[in-house]
Formats: C-alpha cells, structure tokens, sequence
C-alpha cells in the first residue's frame, strides 16, 4: 500500500511537466501511468474504471493511513475523470503528443535560463 | 451470553491479525473496537453492528429492532425515550417531542412550515436558532440535545445487546443535509458523549448494505423516502468499490407530510360538520397525527381504513366522535402533489450522473414511505423497472453504516465507499451572487482553488463568505462562516491576486484558506461554525447529558435495588413458611433477624442500606440451604427451587436414574437449543 502510493506520487511529479509560470506550459501528469493502464485503443473505459477501483480500495484515505495517501487517491480521481471521459480523454491525448515537443521547449527554455529568467522579471 | 462468546472469537482474530498487518506497514489506526452504525430516523431509529463479518442489526431494551425517535419529560420531571415516550404522547402532547431531525441545525426561518405540524412550542433563541420549551421542566432544548438523549439510548441499548461498551459510531443523515445539519447531528453525537467517527449518507449507506454481498458490477438508483427527507443516489457499485454519481433531493418531504394531510382531511372534515378546529386543541392534534399514521401505513396493504376516535373533543351538546373512512384512493388524491414531489430528484440525478435509465440496473427502496403503493407506483412509472424489494427499508441504512463502521476500524478490508459532497460550495462574489468552486457531486476528499481579486481601488481586505447551494444569490443560499483577509498592498482594483483554496477531506470537514499572492499572507477556517451551537454549548450540554445520565443511572439503581429487596424478603418469608419447622430453630432466628434489618432498610428508602442487608440475607438464606441438606431425611429435591444451586442442580441427578440413554440425548440437545434461542 505505502508502495502504492509512493508510486503513484511519483510518477506524477517525474511525468509532470514542471509548472511554469504560465498557465499554458503546465502539464499534467501522465495519467495512464498513475493508473498503470496503457495508452492504446484497447484500452476502454472499462479498463480505467477498474484500474480506478483498485487503486481506490488501496488509497483512498479510509483504507491507507499513509500521510500521502489522499494525495496519491486525488491523482487516481483525476486520471479517472480524464481517461473515463471520451471526450476529456481525447483533448488529453492530443496534449500528450505535443509532450515531446513542449519537452524540447523546456530543455531549451532551461538551457536559456537567463534569457528565461529576464524574461520573466520583465513581465 | 453464548452468543457474546461465540461471535467474539473470530472476532479478536481478525482485529489482531489486522493490527499485526499494518504495524509493519505503517502507523496503525485503534483497532477492534466496536464501531456501531446508528440510523438516526426523523420517526425512527434502528442500529447495527457487524458480528462475524456481517452487519446485523442491534435490538433495543424492549427487544424491538428499531426504537421511536421520541423523547418526552413526564410531570414528575423524568426522561422518556423510545417506545415508552412515545406510547404517552396523547397525555402530554406538549412535552413529548418527536420528528426533531426536522429542525436540527436549522435556524427559526427556515423551519416555520413544521413549527406548525407539531404540538410543542418552538420558539426562537437570540441567535435565531432553534429551541424546543419543555414545561414540565421549565427547560428550553436545543434540537441537537434531543436527538443526544435518543442517541444515548440507542448506544446504552446497544451495549448491553453486544456485551461490550459503545462509544464509537458512523451516524447516517439525509443525503440532502447541508453542512449546518451535518455538524449539528455531529454535536448531538458528541453531548450523548459518543465518538461519531463518520457521518454519512442514508442513500449510500443503503447501497452499502444491498450491495455488501453482491459482488456483481452494478449501477443502481436508490430511492429513499423517509419521515421526514427524500433522497435519490445514483450509485455504480462494483470490485468492492461504491462510488457515488450523483445523490439529489428534497428536505422537505417524507412520510410526516402524508399524515399531515390526513390530519388535515380529518380537520376540515370535522371543522365543517360541528365549527370545531381540532388543530387548535394539542391533545386532538395529537391523537389524529397518530390516527394518520395508523390509517396511512393500513393503506398500504387495505384498499380502505377506518379512523375512530371516540370522544375527541366536547360541546355544550355533550361529547363529539370522529368515525369515518378514508380510502386509499382518497388518500392518493390527498397526496397526489407531494408524490409527484419525487420525481424532480429522480430526474436531476440522473442527469446528475449522465446516465438514462435504461443504464439503471436496479432500484433499491428504502424508507417505510416507500411501502405506500402510490409511492412504488410512481417509481414503476419513472424507471419501467419494478423496485427492488429485497431489503428490509427500515433497516437497510443502519445496516450499511455499520459496514461502514467496519470499513472504519479496518474490520472490513474489501470495500471503499467513495461518497460526494451533495450540494455546491463556494463564496460570495460581487452584488451578492455565489460563485461555485467545488460543482456538486464531487468525489471526496477534494480540494480545488480559484483567483480572485478586489471590487475597489485601494481595497486591503476582502470578506470572505462561504456558501452553499445550488443557487445563483447568496441569499438564497446557506452561509456556512465568513472571514477576512487584511493586510493586502493598496493597489487598483482587479490588480491583487487573492488565492482562494477550498479542501474538504474524507471526513466531509471543509476548510477554506485564503491567501493574498503579493504578500503571501494568509488566513482560514475550519468550517465548524456552521453548526448551530457553539463549542462551549456542545460542552456544557454534554456536562449536563452527562450529570442527567448519572443522575438517571443512580435512579434507576434505586428501584432496581428496591424491587430486587421487596422479592427477596417475599421470597425468603414465603420459604420459611414453606419449609416451617424443617430448618433449625437457630439457623431460622438468623434469617428472621436479618429479615427484619431489610424489611427496615426498605421503608427507610436507603439504597446502600438495602444492598448491605440483601447481601447479609443471602448469606443466611444459603446457610439455610445447607442446613437443610445436612439434616438426616431431608428431602433434597424439596430445597430445590428455593435453594442457591437453583432447578439445574436437583434436576440432573434426578432424571438420571430413568435411562443413561435419555443423559445423552439430553446432552446433544442443549447446545442446539440455545443457538435458536439466543438468535
């Protein structure tokens, strides 16, 4: 359980994108990785709704007196909203593939720190 | 006690391989105490507790498996709770209090319609709180006090039936309760001195018991009409997982309302056939509230009842009776408003929860409103599906909280119950509307935060009101406590930046933090204001529930020691006489002697005398008893019914000698014969 959460807070802060100042550049987690499902057409929401009651028996805080695990079970809520909503997950899905984009942003944005962080005071 | 013996074992296994489990995983929760699940019923209450892995419901002192919620002060000053207040409501209609969930955390404006209903004074308090008067003890109560005295009940009941002391407890509210309500029903919980672990929904507490054994993955539609509330949950349940979709409902509603427009009939009737107004005469009122509520449950199973009652009031003509019949179609036209009443919830939380009805796979009824057939009809009406019928719906909720009890002290491993947050909550924007921060229906726990900035120029501190609601005014809504934020840069208006966090935890506690980006200063609260009564009240109202238990407790010691005094001196004085010149004059002086020191500690009224002396004629009486079998010839079996060794000891040896056959048989007998009984 204290392994379960552990997971799920951290693949959340490594698949995060760092927040960045503006609202547009914050990414989420990813969230087939919170809730261990794969990212594939086969994947339906059946799928996510059962991976989300599993995590939910091990994390909600009524099951799992872990610090963190309220922490880890809103992560697993909010994977669960996006994956099971067709929709949502679709919007979801296309901001995934700009990930690898964004990420060459970030490297280059981080890269430049100083330009970066000019840029930033000026604003 | 055989039961306590035998429940208990598998009992303590499972809390302490339990406790072992999770102390290496990781701080461990109190273990193996026993969690009860109380149905707090506007009418009714019921309790459960789980024994050997199920919840199973736990009957009161009087052997019913629910008790009337009903309190009530006699002339002499003395407490009435359950069925015994109940049964005197006629007699004193003016201090027997019932249906008080109607006006738990509620404040005077919301409750004027059911000031009305009942036949004790309501009054209003500085604070336009609430207060119920009681004459007889020239007392005013809070509604929260009332509610703690039946919750003590239960809980002592409870207790005694379990064999183990019950201070811990998961109470169910109507899914519809606000906030107000909620923390009100947690006061009364806290003045009857109980540790309520959990408050949770009637709806989902249902689900809970329907679904606790079925393993299959379901979503279903709870519809819940009770005495006084309507709920509807939609529910989808399955891998041991209730998650909750949607839970809409109606507060004003329940089976009271039905019996009000019987008495109503009755009324009118009576008032255009003699000029009289019963509704104005406490006593008539009364007994035609009850005649309702018989009439309306008979209608359930009848197609027609009739309502008698003799002598309910006088004229100068001489007494005048009520003695009609009311059929069930009368009945369904009276009410054919407030069953149409049902179906907005039903709609809204459907759409609530996406879902149309054909993806409902099963309607669970629960409430005794749901056994009237106009209700079921309706319900046929709106789903195409015939309810199900399966649980019992005056026990199904107290049921499901004591699975969740369970779930609480870890005694339930396999099942979450993930509940939602029923109405919107959020804060006070500019010309007074509410915007929402946390939408309706939200998983818990939560948290979610929003921007917000200043209306003026040169504004440094921002108020901070917290609602909620479904409406767009914040008048319309509920205020659940306000702050302020000071301190804030002088600057034009909309140019600081106020973060606004609202977090509610598994619990259902909420907690607002406000925090002013520029500074990084910060306040919040605790949204515990939002019950009705302060902390300092809970406490001195607990100090009294608690100075008024042991006052009851010393009482009822009193005459439990009198009564047991008064039959032993009968019985002892009855052995004498029976047993005459049998018992040796000196041992019989003995008992006599002591006789009279009890029959003295009686008529002085003493309780710690009487006890001292019980104590010294027993010793006497066994004395005696021994005497009687050391006397050569004495007859053994005589003694016997008298006699310290009781039936049991005589008996044994006596039906041996007719058959060693018979002995065993005898033997296998008894263990099976006592499971039936103690079930």
């Amino acid at each position: 359980r204290v392994r379960e959460v552990n997971r799920v807070i951290e693949v959340a802060q490594r698949s995060a994108l760092k927040p960045q100042s503006d609202a547009k550049g914050a990414l989420p987690p990813n969230w087939y990785d919170v809730l261990g499902v794969s990212r594939q057409q086969l994947t339906g929401v059946s799928d996510v709704r059962r991976a989300f009651r599993k995590a939910s028996l091990l994390l909600h805080p009524d099951k799992c007196s872990h610090e963190r695990a309220r922490e880890a079970f809103e992560l697993a809520k909010k994977a669960n909203e996006t994956l099971a909503d067709e929709a949502a997950r679709a919007a979801y899905d296309a901001r995934l593939d700009d990930v690898k984009i964004r990420k060459m942003a970030v490297e280059d944005a981080a890269r430049m720190t100083e330009a970066a962080r000019w840029r930033i005071l000026k604003g | 006690m055989m039961k306590s013996r035998i429940q208990s074992m598998p009992r303590a296994r499972t809390a302490h391989a339990g406790a072992r489990f999770s102390s290496r995983r990781s701080s461990v929760r109190a273990r193996a105490e026993k969690v009860v699940g109380i149905d707090l019923g506007t009418t009714n209450s019921a309790v459960a507790a789980m024994e050997g892995g199920k919840p199973t419901i736990v009957t009161n002192a009087e052997g019913q498996r629910t008790t009337p919620s009903v309190v009530a002060y006699s002339k002499t000053g003395d407490q009435l709770v359950g069925q015994i207040a109940k049964r005197q409501a006629v007699v004193n209609p003016e201090n027997t209090f019932f249906s008080v969930k109607r006006f738990i955390g509620r404040r005077m404006e919301e409750v004027t319609s059911e000031c009305t209903q009942v036949p004790y004074t309501v009054v209003r308090d500085a604070n336009g709180n609430v207060k119920i008067q009681c004459s007889n003890i020239d007392k005013e109560f809070a509604a929260e006090e009332i509610s703690a005295q039946v919750l003590r009940k239960l809980c002592e009941d409870a207790g005694k039936f379990l064999g183990e002391k019950v201070d811990k407890a998961v109470i169910t509210v109507p899914a519809y309760f606000n906030d107000s309500q909620r923390q009100a029903t947690k006061d009364a919980g806290k003045i009857a001195g109980i540790e309520v672990l959990r408050i949770i929904n009637e709806p989902t507490a249902a689900s809970l018991a329907y679904g606790f054994e079925k393993g299959s993955n379901e979503t279903i539609l709870v519809f819940d009409l009770g005495g006084g509330t309507f709920d509807v949950s939609v529910l989808e349940v399955g891998d041991g997982v209730f998650e909750v979709l949607s839970t809409s409902g109606d507060t004003h509603l329940g089976g009271d309302d039905f019996d009000k427009r019987i008495v109503d009939f009755l009324a009118d009737d009576f008032k255009s056939a003699e000029g009289i107004d019963l509704r104005t005469d406490k006593q008539a009122l009364q007994r035609l509230m009850e005649a309702a509520e018989k009439t309306k449950q008979e209608l359930s199973s009848t197609t027609q009842s009739s309502v008698s009652l003799p002598f309910i009031t006088a004229t100068a003509d001489g007494p005048k009776h009520i003695d009609t019949t009311i059929t069930r179609q009368k009945f369904e036209e009276l009410c054919a408003d407030l069953i149409d009443r049902c179906r907005i919830p039903v709609e809204s939380a459907l759409s609530d929860a996406k879902l149309s009805l054909n993806e409902i796979n099963e309607v669970i009824l629960v409430g005794g409103s749901t056994r009237i057939p106009a209700v079921q009809a309706l319900v046929r009406s709106l789903t195409g599906r015939d309810p199900n019928v399966t649980v019992n719906p005056d026990e199904v909720v107290a049921l499901g909280a004591a699975v969740q009890g369970g779930v609480l002290a870890g005694e339930v491993s396999d099942i979450v119950l993930l509940d939602v947050t029923p109405l919107s909550l959020g804060l006070e924007t500019l010309g007074g509307v509410m915007t929402k921060i946390i939408p309706r229906n939200t998983t818990l726990p939560t948290s979610k935060s929003e921007v917000f900035s200043t209306a003026a120029d040169g504004q440094t501190s921002v108020e901070i009101n917290v609602l909620q609601g479904e409406r767009e005014m914040v008048t319309d809504n509920k205020s659940l406590g306000n702050f302020r934020l000071d301190g804030i840069p002088p600057a034009p208006r909309g140019v600081p930046q106020v973060e606004v966090k609202f977090d509610i935890d598994a619990n259902g506690i909420l907690s607002v933090t406000a925090s002013d980006k520029g500074t990084g200063k910060q306040t919040d609260i605790k949204i515990t204001g939002a019950s009705t009564l302060s902390d300092n009240e809970v406490e001195s109202m607990m100090k009294d529930a608690e100075a008024n238990a042991d006052a009851d407790k010393e009482k009822r010691d009193a005459i439990d020691t009198k009564n047991s005094a008064d039959s032993m001196l009968y019985q002892t004085k009855k052995q004498l006489t029976e047993l005459g010149d049998k018992i040796p004059e000196d041992v019989k002086s003995k008992v006599e002697a002591k006789l009279g020191e009890l029959e003295e500690a009686i008529n002085s009224d003493n309780t710690e005398k009487m006890k001292a002396a019980q104590e010294a004629l027993q010793q006497e009486v066994m004395a005696m008893g021994q005497s009687m079998y050391q006397q050569p010839g004495a007859d053994a079996g005589a003694a016997g019914p008298g006699g310290p060794g009781g039936p049991e000891g005589p008996g044994g040896p006596g039906a041996g000698p007719s058959g060693a056959a018979d002995d065993v048989i005898d033997a296998d007998f008894s263990p099976s014969e006592d499971k039936p009984k103690d079930k």
